[in-house]
């Protein structure tokens, strides 16, 4: 289609002079409204009310969505790579808006259904494309600071959440006078327009990325960089690795065990967030922490969350990637014996502990593109991310299943204590070793699996004459 | 090829986008921040 033709990856070249400091935000508009995946908490009661069913029930309608995050980022990602970011950002925004109005009408409908179909099925592929759309381009903007520049994008992942909650709870204030947010309970329709508000929304500033996103033309570097004088990293490649070779090398596998064990760990703590840190301080029946302030740790959380993400991941531009994830799974499995045996000595420790963790957790999401740029190349970076995001998707089963499954063996909810949380932690302890000898077994990638000369971009060309 | 002087529009371009972004970003953490108050026991 003509009208559709502006999509196209040869019109997306950029012209001589365009900043490349555009990209981030343009990145950051796909990611910010994605990430509202992670605030689905805010309107779950008042689904479960509306739709008269369980927590289970609606709690299917995520659990799809995150599914179809890992299924279409690996499915889809060398097409991503093909089309270019413009056509993929601008098909995530479809599927994304897409998703929104059909689980409107789902739930005007009453048919719980449409509600999978939309938010969770075709929602779910809009998360997956728009979650590695960006990824590629900006590590190819950004050749002297991909950490930096992917740690900007995928912090947006994080921040969507906290935009999204607060501003889901105002908007469903708006649409029900008798909303109520102690409880989040709110009329179906209130929950059905808050989903038409979002879609539009969410579409509008998902454009905004795709009118901005370029990609540099060939030959452009960033001012003041020259890949000559770098100095020659074994860890980082000036080669290039297909995605269809990629799977097919020991180091994909021991990455993706690395981001399996890290984010396993990680949602451990995320998911029992709450419960947890009151049972931390469970006196005689009673926990010292207030539900609002086991609230408030949750929020505390996103903060590091979303703050680690960029945080570590610059930092990884100069302390290298394979330090960085020793430093996440290292340091991190003595948060978590600090946090077993120490966690109940004050709340101060038990908060400073779980927020570190969880920045290394934020931190192992971001830095990974840049990872898979060092030891795969440019090439189809973007379409390895998404075959490695499968990892995500086998987290987000086993962590719940570690934590929940040793708590359920320990008592009921609402008496646990600190003690109860210990074989669990101790086991995600064992996680983040597996994941730490795992990253220090991640060696240069065998020439057999390069590419030959011309499946390359400006980057690798350049530092493949020095 | 490097990059050449920045053309003037793309000044406010610039702006315009990362106001965009970033407008959300800081309600989002002004929210979060007044919530955890009570953490603190504020």
């Amino acid at each position: 289609m003509a009208a559709l033709s502006f999509l196209d990856r040869e019109h997306t070249v950029a012209k001589p002079g365009y900043s490349r400091w555009l990209i981030p935000p343009a990145a950051l508009a796909i990611h910010l409204c994605i990430g509202q995946a992670y605030a689905t908490s805010v309107y779950k009661n008042a689904l479960v009310s509306h739709f008269d069913t369980s927590l289970t029930a609606i709690g299917i309608i995520f659990s799809i969505a995150i599914v179809m995050l890992g299924v279409s980022a690996a499915v889809m990602g060398t097409w991503v790579e093909r089309v270019g970011p413009r056509a993929a950002m601008f098909t995530a925004a479809c599927f994304w808006a897409s998703g929104f109005l059909i689980g409107a009408l789902g739930i005007a409908t009453d048919q719980l259904w449409l509600v999978y179909l939309g938010y969770g099925f075709i929602g779910g592929i809009g998360l997956g494309i728009g979650y590695i759309s960006p990824v590629s381009t900006l590590i190819k903007w950004f050749p002297d600071r991909p950490g930096l520049a992917t740690g900007m994008a995928i912090m947006g992942f994080g921040g969507g959440a906290l935009v999204a909650s607060p501003l889901s709870r105002q908007l469903m204030s708006l649409y029900d006078p008798n909303y109520d947010s102690a409880t989040g309970q709110a009329s179906g329709g209130a929950v059905a327009a808050l989903f038409l508000t979002l879609a539009i929304v969410y579409f509008l500033v998902m454009m905004l990325g795709v009118f901005n996103v370029k990609v540099p033309a060939p030959g452009w570097r960033p001012e003041g960089f020259d890949p000559g004088k770098l100095k020659a990293k074994p860890m980082i490649t000036r080669a290039n690795v297909s995605a269809a070779n990629a799977i097919r090398t020991p180091q994909f596998w021991l990455l993706w065990t690395v981001l399996f064990c890290n984010v396993t760990a990680g949602i451990g703590i995320l998911e029992q967030a709450s419960p947890m840190i009151q049972d931390f301080f469970r006196e005689g029946g009673t926990s010292t922490v207030a539900a609002t302030a086991a609230t408030a740790f949750v929020g505390l959380l996103s903060i590091f969350n979303m703050a680690g993400r960029f945080a570590w991941s610059s930092t990884s531009d100069f302390i290298g990637r394979k330090p960085t994830y020793v430093m996440y799974l290292g340091v991190g499995m003595v948060l978590y014996i600090l946090l077993a045996v120490a966690g109940n000595s004050s709340t101060a420790v038990f908060v400073l502990l779980a927020a570190v963790i969880i920045s290394f957790y934020g931190g192992g999401f971001a830095t990974v593109p840049a990872y898979l740029r060092d030891l795969f190349g440019t090439y189809q970076v973007g379409a390895i991310h998404g075959r490695l995001l499968t990892a995500w998707s086998a987290a987000g089963i086993a962590g719940p299943l570690i934590i929940n499954g040793f708590l359920d063996a320990q008592g009921e909810p609402g008496e646990l204590v600190a003690a109860d949380y210990r074989p669990a932690l101790f086991t995600m302890v064992g996680v983040l070793a597996v994941g730490f000898v795992a990253n220090l077994l991640i060696r240069p990638v065998a020439s057999r699996f390069h590419e030959a000369e011309g499946h390359t971009d400006a980057f690798a060309e350049a530092i493949g004459r020095r | 090829m490097t990059e050449p002087s920045a053309p003037a529009n793309q000044t406010i371009r610039l702006v315009v986008s990362w106001l965009v972004v970033g407008i959300p970003l800081v309600y989002a953490l002004y929210q979060t921040i007044r919530s955890i108050l009570p953490l603190f026991g504020g």
